[in-house]
């Protein structure tokens, strides 16, 4: 039997045709579409002359992208609208604090002693009420500031140029130049950031940028930096210079944990993800002036207040579990007292306690939680009580409240130094696992995402707390 | 040729197992190549060409003669009509992952070859068929090989080695050997790929001199060996004189895109066409980034950042007012 081609004259022209055909006819094709279009749009387009704004456009694309003056102006960039951000939510958080902790609390909560059984009003007000209101009051000021500021950079068409100034560093550690943007959007959210590396085609490098978004402080986690760095590290030098201080220690953490990622993707792309770089083509928009009032209301009702929502919704149950761990009693102590003094050792030999370890497991579903949960539990466990408020209960206000009260409980700028550093390398929130998870349809790697960072994040606190206690 | 055994049951290189039964595909995809390259098939040449050792060749063309996919005629081997279908399937199932692979962009150009090699074993015919239209019945893979059509058609044979092409007398890259994978990879690294033209220049050094699509490349004599050559079709004009690759444009200057070069492949070929990076298009280079990182490149209208490898496959005509 012979096949159809042998047969048919026609075919048999064509199947030798078919190996005569320029290689390039596919370009070709697109070659001619282009030029047809050209023509249309020649005939049919006119142009109103803006080669003053484009020339300016370019004035500043040299400034921001030369290879002198473009790092340093990303810097400079970020540690404004981090100073800003420590700077302005100052005041703010304490009139929120005075007012949720220092005004409603007492009111509600005489309310509730009086109208159900005590256990219920611990629960609903000294659990679930002040678990909420921290988070409100110690993450709304910043989220508010921080957030619409880096919308504004986003909306000015600066980010692609971010990509373009580091693309040769992600390059050189094998992965794609676009990671520079899963981090920008990791910084808002982590699990955001682990969606947005779905613009990477590649499938090694896009599971590089996953991995190591966590790296990229997201706005969970914003808030416990800005906190730790005012109280322990702006405290060390005068006041005028606390916040610049502050911004400072933050911004180096947000370094230590771009170089971190950095890191983790040139060994991953050793070891695990063996490769090498693909390509990456990005267009660098012109610059667009913003929107403000739009960027404002955006930012507002996308990202401030939908971050803050969740963190609310994370912070009832959250609450509910810190009251009831601090006063279920088991034995002579309650369930945190054994938790915390248990895990105790491990964490002060890293330079933490037995309560931040405690705190960062209640609040595996959300960094927002951490803060809250630590003073939470200090309050409790270390029997300091304020006033007439019972103990397990949050209610200090303002930076310096809680200052006293965290040194009160043993606390030192080491505690605070390792706290920052574990804040940047922990597991991720359970949200951004799950979308890991989701994304990559591998435990495998949702667990590395999750194992990786915590095993770093030990073993700098580790170093840090060793070489502090033999220097000092 | 046209004696096709008949088709409906597909024969997987006999009733052998796993490890014997790629041994033979091997050495039938090896026969098939000699017989395309019209050479004698010996089988030294046959274990070779099949990644196999001179041992294992032997035991896998027993193999396969018994089970009536080879036959030995006087000095050479040669394929019978059921070992032929195997062969054709099997360098199928490569030429195409190969394809693939280089069209997705998602590995080295130095595993292409390896990973190809344990996918075609695994391939059934029907999944080669799929994998061929998923991919628009390309003619050529990344090596610049032919793919051969489901009967087992190719093109005529062509080329002959670089190093005995005349200096002066302009060229295409038609092949590239992708054995040994480190000098292949080396090529490659540099961004040389079949479908290049080329004009060998005199040099008085051992080493290779080429002008190649704009571009002047010395390649040592090991290199050189793994490029076989032809002469440029009717429709492949040849590198206008002052042509250069993008990325050798100077920053502020203008030119205009000649050609996109065959390293560019798969998806990246394709957005960059969509982008504008067509014959005829102005292009301005516009920015450097710092650490020599990429460079952005005005072209109708937009500014697109490329990197360095990318820029480098991008043939250009700089503008004349540059120069002068």
């Amino acid at each position: 039997m012979s096949t159809p081609v042998e047969n048919d004259p026609l075919l048999r022209e064509a199947r030798e045709l078919r190996w005569q055909l320029p290689r390039d006819f596919n370009d070709r094709l697109t070659e001619a579409i282009y030029a047809e279009s050209a023509r249309i749009a020649e005939r049919t387009v006119s142009r109103r002359g803006s080669s003053r704004r484009l020339a300016l456009h370019r004035r500043i694309d040299r400034v921001l992208t030369n290879p002198w003056t473009g790092f340093p102006v990303m810097g400079l960039l970020f540690a404004f609208v981090l100073w800003l951000t420590i700077a302005g939510a100052n005041v703010p958080s304490g009139l929120l604090a005075d007012l949720l902790l220092g005004e409603i609390y007492p009111w509600l909560r005489g309310l509730a002693m009086a109208a159900l059984p005590a256990w219920l009003a611990g629960l609903l007000v000294d659990g679930m009420y002040l678990a909420t209101a921290w988070v409100v009051s110690v993450m709304l000021p910043p989220m508010m500031i921080f957030f619409p500021a880096f919308t504004l950079l986003e909306d000015l068409g600066y980010l692609p140029r971010v990509a373009f100034n580091l693309d040769r560093l992600f390059h050189r550690v094998g992965a794609h130049g676009k990671q520079a943007l899963t981090m920008a959007m990791g910084y808002g959210c982590n699990a955001a950031g682990v969606i947005a590396a779905r613009v990477i085609d590649s499938p090694r490098e896009r599971l590089i940028a996953i991995v190591t978004n966590n790296f990229a402080l997201c706005n969970g986690r914003w808030p416990t930096q800005i906190l730790i760095a005012t109280i322990f590290l702006g405290a060390l030098v005068p006041a005028a210079l606390s916040g610049v201080v502050a911004a400072g220690a933050v911004f180096g953490v947000a370094l230590l944990g771009f170089g971190l990622s950095l890191l983790c993707s040139w060994a991953l792309s050793r070891t695990l993800l063996r490769g090498e770089a693909s390509t990456f083509s990005l267009e660098l928009p012109p610059y667009r002036p913003p929107n403000i009032l739009r960027t404002l209301y955006t930012s507002l009702i996308d990202r401030t207040l939908f971050v803050l929502w969740r963190a609310v919704v994370f912070a009832l149950p959250a609450g509910a579990v810190i009251w009831l761990v601090s006063n279920v009693q088991a034995g002579d102590h309650s369930l945190a007292y054994w938790a915390a003094t248990g895990m105790d050792p491990v964490a002060v030999l890293i330079g933490l306690n037995g309560i931040i370890f405690l705190a960062y497991l209640i609040a595996i579903p959300a960094n927002e939680i951490v803060i809250p949960s630590i003073l939470m539990l200090t309050v409790l466990l270390t029997g300091q009580t304020g006033g007439e408020h019972a103990a397990g209960v949050m209610f200090e206000t303002g930076d310096e409240g809680v200052h006293q009260l965290l040194t009160g409980a043993g606390w030192t700028t080491l505690t605070g130094v390792c706290l920052m550093i574990f804040s940047l390398c922990h597991n991720p929130c359970s949200t951004t696992l799950y979308t890991i998870y989701k994304e990559t349809r591998s435990l495998k790697w949702t667990a590395v995402s999750a194992l990786m960072p915590t095993a770093i994040g030990f073993v700098l606190c580790g170093l840090i707390a060793l070489v502090w206690r033999s220097l000092s | 040729m046209n004696k096709a055994k008949a088709v409906g049951e597909v024969p997987q290189g006999g009733n052998l197992k796993g490890g014997e039964r790629e041994a033979v595909e091997d050495v039938l995809r090896a026969l098939l190549e000699c017989e395309y390259r019209r050479q004698p098939a010996g089988e030294a040449q046959l274990g070779a060409l099949g990644g196999l050792g001179r041992e294992a060749g032997l035991r896998a063309l027993a193999n396969a003669k018994q089970a009536g996919l080879a036959v030995e005629n006087a000095q050479a081997w040669g394929l019978t009509d059921a070992g032929r279908e195997v062969a054709v399937r099997v360098m199928r199932a490569h030429r195409l992952t190969e394809t693939q692979i280089a069209r997705t962009n998602s590995l080295p150009a130095a595993d292409w070859h390896g990973r190809a090699d344990q996918l075609e074993h695994a391939l059934t015919a029907a999944e080669v068929e799929r994998l061929e239209n998923t991919l628009g019945h390309p003619r050529f893979d990344p090596h610049g090989d032919p793919i051969p059509t489901r009967d087992g058609s190719f093109p005529e044979p062509e080329g002959q080695a670089l190093l005995s092409w005349p200096a002066g007398r302009p060229g295409v890259i038609s092949h590239i050997e992708d054995e040994p994978p480190a000098l292949f990879a080396k090529l490659a690294g540099r961004g040389i790929f079949a479908g290049m033209r080329f004009a060998r220049t005199p040099s008085a050094v051992e080493a290779c001199t080429l002008f190649l699509e704009g571009r002047a490349e010395m390649l040592p004599a090991e290199l050189a060996a793994l490029v076989r050559v032809r002469l440029p079709l009717a429709d492949e004009g040849e590198v206008p004189a002052g042509a250069c690759r993008l990325s050798e444009l100077t920053r502020g200057a203008a030119a205009q895109v000649l050609a996109l070069l065959p390293g560019c492949i798969g998806a990246e070929r394709s957005r960059l066409l969509d982008l504008g990076f067509v014959p005829g298009s102005r292009i301005e280079h516009e920015l450097d980034s710092p650490l020599h990182g990429p460079a952005a490149f005005r072209v109708r209208g937009t500014l697109i950042a490329l990197r360095r490898t990318q820029s480098d496959q991008v043939l250009v005509q700089p503008e004349v007012s540059q120069v002068g």
